[in-house]
């Protein structure tokens, strides 16, 4: 009896300071965006950033627009790819990262339809017909504060169109707009942090003090997660003969072969006219990419960079050679052992421009975009008083950080360039928790108390404009 | 029952025992050959299998003493927030823990257009819990009047200052983020004249160091205007004090060495390392240096202060200690003359207690080897009183002469007392040593022992001063009568001249005498010298007879030649009577040698000491070669000698009694 009581008793806000309402967090990534309700320690839906498009017919301006893990990666004719995000890692399709944040929303967090097709207003030539009232009552967050993450380097109009979805396609009663890298601080309990964030678009340094983001010391680079996919390209056609990269929707059976002989498999056609488009097949392979990444790729974790000298006087590329390899099969059942040196040198190139591979569409890194130069030029930005709390409180989050020995690189090398400093490494063991770092640091802050007064209410947007964001979300 | 109530009443025996109110249906038992479980017998007679059939049920429902208390999803505003915002939030249905509440105001209704059913239901909104964590610091107010007379600043326009201000409210003064931040752009001057371009102002570029500086000028001066400074508080004053004393300079340079610190490569790094380590070292030793000093003085009997505070900083120059010296020797000058005086007699009571490292010493080698610590127990309020025995047994002595400073070793004063000016006779000395069989290195050094093995060295050299003349004499006896036979021969007849020579002798020869006499004396005195003189006061008074016998030798050598005979006889007694005494001593001395041979080890002595005694020692021996003169001016000068009156008359009444006991010796010869 006394434990039933007990369960249903709400936790003492006192305690943690939380005082849920029902505010839903919204995350945008380039690869993936992530949504879920404040207070959670999880995102509850997940949705790739990506989208589907499949161009009708009778009028080709007007393209279907497919979401989801479950319609995007069937072949359907003619389909075609588009990301929302541009490769800085902000919003680049307004219009479509709406619909995608109300699918992401609506179709799991929320018990209310998705708007209409036919009144959400994108599908309307004529957009003076819509009745408020009717409006008013369509609204499919009419009950849920809203908070949204942006990047560091978000800015100008940019910022105000999140709070004009949310305020007017939504009807959301409240507003709030975060850095991401703050709220990753945010999750490891930092309020002074300096945040990496390896990504898919962009690695982002982030210096936050108290909590709030120090905007001229913010840099960034694209060696990320498409970066790292690219070398793997540049890799499997630079060996010798050239590894195919297979997709699965291209494989429609397949048998099993020795390590190193082609594959055997029959694979899928499609009728002239109803091919996916090249797009299609680009984002399939970036998806065995991923898998590639999350069990062959391996950091070099030293002593000294892999393109460097060892101890022993050879090269590390030598000692290298040494390191076992690992295995992997593509979709159409073609497998290979990848050598250690394969696996370090994929990934080298965050570490040391003059390891990375190049071509003609992939132009080498400059030595100021290494994860290493990108810290370093933060910092020197930042005051001085700060920069030795910064490094040693350094958050690591972002999916792309989560290669093995990834961290222990990281240590190494900020720890040769500051001999004089303790270089301290904040990065959680759990996977989810590197993920979805920002989120879980938005989850967080829209569940507190102190939150409250905060938001950018409905009346205040209404009596300011969307202006008002740049005045308070600072 | 009823029965037998009805009988109670009526007074009727009871009719034996009640029968249960329901009889027990007895069931039909079914039973088996025993010894067979229930299971098994069920197999054998093929009876209702034992499942028992229940229809499945759910848990049945806690039957809860009251009622579940529904969660309902609450409305509720912000007291610091302007626009009334209205959040929900699930609580228990009635739950009024947030005591405060908020009136609905006019403007709530419009903002809450959605929850007004709501809040029909509740009249009053509850406020939010988090509202009084809202702190916001004061900022700086001031008017623009108040600007232009008191805040006016060439470098910043008000429009920047007053955008300044605002940013630092905005971030609560953090100034990190406000340089961060800060971003202003001068507006565009109106135009002033018809034609000319309208000015647009560079905006200046500001380091944080500027806008603080500017922000806590502002700040500070606000405060007076609103606030005089003799009605502030004291925290007020303070900021004020705080504010008024930034000096961005200061801040810029320490900036730049916090950056030059933390730019340190590894080899800088590692440098720095190094040097604090040899810094801690050095400090850990002085430490060490200064308990060492401690001690000591502890030990010479410093009035303890309290031994926390009591610093010994002023004694760390060798100044300070000689202060410290003369001090203590005056303070305490009257008080141990007499403690010697009691002490000495009790001494000569018990036999002649010596030599050994004086007091000083002593007291040093404790503090520097530290193993006798325990036993000299320093802590607890002075030192320790040590019984006559003790004393002895330790080697401590009392001197109340000059103390050498720092250490002496005894196996110096062993070689020095076999040294003698010249090579000729240190040999001669060694020579005689063999002679008395004596090894020319003492087996068993003490202190005992060295002092009788001086004593004994002084009396070889008189021996073999006194065997020098007595071969001139003998020499020139032997010229003297030769002649005399020669004239005797010659001048029969002139008796006349004869007995002038003769007279001139006598009189020399008494002057001779004299001389010899106080020679000896002075030799007597540097031997008698008491046991806790000082060996260098010893060593002195040996260069000093030294020189004085050089000085006097060239004089001395015609008058040697004049020498009588009758000396030189009672000179060759002497020296067997000596002979004799010398080989007693050695006996004794052996003696000794075999008792005091366990406290030889606690007297062995830390080898580091030597340089600096050595270093004392040469000095000193060219000072004495120079001129004995000098060094009475610097005994006279040198704190140590603060009795020098009372040792000269001490001289003097033991030269007396030396001069007795030579004239009872040469009277002696003379009888002989
Ligand atoms: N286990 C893994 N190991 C290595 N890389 C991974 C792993 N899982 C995912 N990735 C890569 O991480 C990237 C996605 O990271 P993340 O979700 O943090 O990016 P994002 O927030 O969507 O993008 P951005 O921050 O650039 O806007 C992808 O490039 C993906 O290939
Ligand atoms: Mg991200």
């Amino acid at each position: 009896m006394a434990t039933g009581q007990a369960s249903t008793k709400p936790p003492d806000a006192n305690e943690y300071g939380g005082d849920e309402i029902s505010a839903l967090v919204l995350d945008p990534g380039y690869s993936t965006t992530r949504a879920g309700f404040a207070g959670e320690d999880v995102p509850k839906a997940i949705v790739p950033s990506f989208h589907g498009l499949i161009p009708s017919e009778s009028t080709p301006k007007h393209a279907k627009q497919l979401f989801g893990d479950n319609s995007i990666n069937i072949p359907l004719p003619r389909i075609s790819i588009s990301n929302v995000m541009s490769k800085e890692g902000t919003v680049e399709d307004w219009d479509t990262a709406a619909n995608l944040w109300e699918y992401a929303i609506t179709s799991r967090l929320t018990n209310t339809k998705p708007t209409p097709l036919a009144s959400n207003g994108l599908n309307d030539p004529n957009e003076d017909i819509t009745m408020e009232g009717v409006e008013e009552q369509e609204k499919p967050l009419g009950e849920n504060p809203l908070l949204m993450t942006e990047t560091g380097w978000n800015a100008g109009k940019d910022r105000e169109k999140g709070i004009e979805i949310a305020m007017e396609n939504w009807g959301c009663p409240a507003f709030w707009l975060a850095r991401n890298g703050v709220l990753a601080a945010f999750a490891s309990g930092k309020p002074t942090a300096l945040v990496v964030d390896l990504g898919a678009s962009t690695i982002a340094i982030t210096p936050v003090h108290d909590g709030l983001i120090l905007k001229k010391a913010v840099t960034r680079s694209p060696l990320a997660g498409n970066f790292v996919s690219n070398q793997l390209r540049l890799l499997f056609a630079s060996s010798q003969p050239p590894i195919p990269i297979t997709p699965h929707y291209l494989v429609a059976s397949k048998t099993a072969v020795d390590a190193g002989t082609p594959a055997q498999a029959t694979y899928r056609t499609f009728a002239p006219g109803t091919e996916p488009h090249p797009s299609f097949r680009q984002f399939q392979e970036e998806r065995v990419l991923t898998e590639f990444k999350e069990s062959v790729v391996n950091v070099w974790t030293g002593p000294g960079r892999l393109g460097g000298h060892s101890q022993q006087g050879g090269t590390n590329i030598d000692v290298a050679k040494q390191h076992p390899g690992k295995p992997f099969e593509m979709p159409d059942g073609w497998n290979q052992m990848f050598p250690a040196l394969d696996r370090y040198r994929a990934i080298e190139g965050i570490f040391d421009h003059k390891m990375a591979l190049s071509d003609a569409s992939n132009p080498p890194p400059s030595p100021g975009q290494t994860i290493t130069a990108l810290i370093s030029s933060s910092l020197s930005q930042v005051d001085i008083d700060l920069r030795p709390h910064l490094l040693g409180n350094i958050v690591i989050t972002g999916a792309s950080s989560w290669f093995a020995g990834f961290t222990d690189r990281l240590q190494q090398e900020l720890q040769a360039a500051y001999p004089g400093v303790r270089v301290r490494m904040v990065a959680s063991g759990q996977m989810v928790e590197r993920k979805f770092g920002s989120w879980i640091g938005g989850s967080i802050l829209a569940s507190l108390g102190t939150f409250h007064q905060l938001w950018i209410s409905k009346k205040e947007y209404e009596e300011h404009g969307s202006g008002i964001v740049e005045k308070r979300c600072k | 029952m009823m029965g037998s109530d009805a009988r109670d009443v009526l007074g009727l025996p009871s009719a034996g025992p009640p029968k249960p109110a329901t009889p027990k249906v007895q069931k039909p038992k079914v039973r088996g050959p025993t010894g067979m479980s229930r299971e098994v017998l069920d197999l054998k007679y093929e009876g209702a299998p034992p499942i028992s059939i229940v229809a499945p049920k759910f848990k049945e429902k806690p039957k809860l003493p009251f009622k579940p208390r529904p969660w309902e999803e609450t409305p509720f505003g912000n007291s610091a927030r302007k626009d009334g915002l209205i959040l929900r939030h699930w609580r228990r249905k009635g739950d009024v823990s947030n005591a405060a509440t908020l009136p609905v105001t006019p403007a709530d209704s419009n903002a809450a257009s959605e929850m007004e059913q709501d809040e029909k239901a509740t009249p009053t909104l509850s406020d939010s819990h988090w509202a009084k964590f809202n702190v916001k610091v004061d900022r700086p107010q001031y008017t623009d009047e108040q600007y232009e007379t008191h805040l006016k600043n060439d470098d910043w326009s008000k429009e920047e200052t007053d955008y300044l201000v605002d940013l630092a409210a905005d971030f609560d003064l953090r100034w990190i983020v406000v340089a961060d931040r800060y971003e202003y752009e001068p507006k565009e001057q109106p135009k002033d004249h018809e034609g000319s371009m309208a000015v647009t102002p560079q905006a200046k570029p500001r380091t944080q160091e500027d806008m603080k500086a500017r922000y806590y000028d502002v700040a500070a001066k606000t405060m007076v205007l609103h606030n005089p400074l003799s009605s502030m508080s004291s925290s007020e004053f303070d900021a004020h004090e705080k504010m008024t004393k930034y000096d961005p300079n200061q801040e810029r340079k320490r900036k730049m060495y916090a950056e030059q610190l933390m730019n340190r490569t590894d080899e800088e790094k590692y440098e720095e390392e190094m040097l604090l380590k040899e810094l801690s070292r050095i400090v850990l030793n002085q430490e060490k240096l200064f308990n060492e000093r401690k001690a000591l003085y502890d030990r010479l009997g410093i009035p303890p202060g309290p031994p926390q505070t009591h610093s010994t900083a002023m004694y760390q120059s060798s100044q300070g200690l000689t202060q410290l010296m003369q001090n203590l020797l005056t303070q305490n000058k009257n008080k141990e003359l007499e403690k010697k005086e009691k002490r000495r007699s009790a001494m000569a009571a018990e036999g002649d207690f010596s030599g050994g490292p004086s007091g000083m010493d002593r007291s040093q080698r404790h503090s520097i080897g530290g193993g006798l610590e325990k036993r000299f127990s320093f802590g607890q309020g002075g030192p320790r009183q040590l019984s006559a025995r003790e004393e002895q047994k330790y080697g401590v002595s009392h001197p109340n002469e000059r103390l050498t400073g720092g250490v002496q070793f005894r196996h110096e004063r062993i070689t020095k007392a076999g040294q003698a000016k010249s090579g000729v006779q240190t040999s001669r000395i060694g020579a005689a040593l063999t002679e008395l069989k004596i090894p020319q290195r003492l087996t068993m050094p003490t202190a005992k022992v060295v002092t009788e093995y001086e004593k004994l060295i002084e009396s070889i050299k008189t021996l073999l001063e006194v065997r020098k003349l007595s071969e001139k004499l003998d020499g020139e006896i032997k010229v003297w009568q030769a002649q005399k036979e020669q004239q005797e021969a010659k001048d029969r007849g002139e008796e006349v001249k004869e007995e002038e020579p003769s007279q001139v002798v006598e009189n020399e020869e008494e002057e001779d005498t004299k001389e010899v006499d106080e020679q000896a004396e002075r030799r007597r005195t540097a031997e008698a010298e008491d046991d806790d003189e000082d060996e260098e006061n010893a060593e002195e008074k040996e260069e000093e007879k030294e020189d004085s016998d050089e000085e006097a030798s060239p004089k001395e050598r015609n008058k040697d030649d004049e020498e009588d005979a009758e000396v030189d006889e009672n000179f060759a007694g002497d020296q067997d009577d000596e002979e004799e005494e010398e080989e007693e001593e050695e006996e004794e001395e052996e003696e000794e040698e075999e008792e005091e041979g366990e406290d030889d080890e606690d007297e062995e002595m830390p080898i580091e000491a030597e340089a600096e005694v050595e270093v004392d020692n040469n000095d000193e021996d060219q000072d004495d070669a120079n001129a004995n003169e000098e060094n009475e001016n610097d005994r006279a000068s040198s704190p140590a000698s603060a009795a020098p009156t009372t040792r000269s008359e001490g001289l003097r009444k033991r030269s007396a009694s030396v001069i007795s006991h030579v004239s009872n010796k040469s009277s002696k010869r003379q009888r002989r």
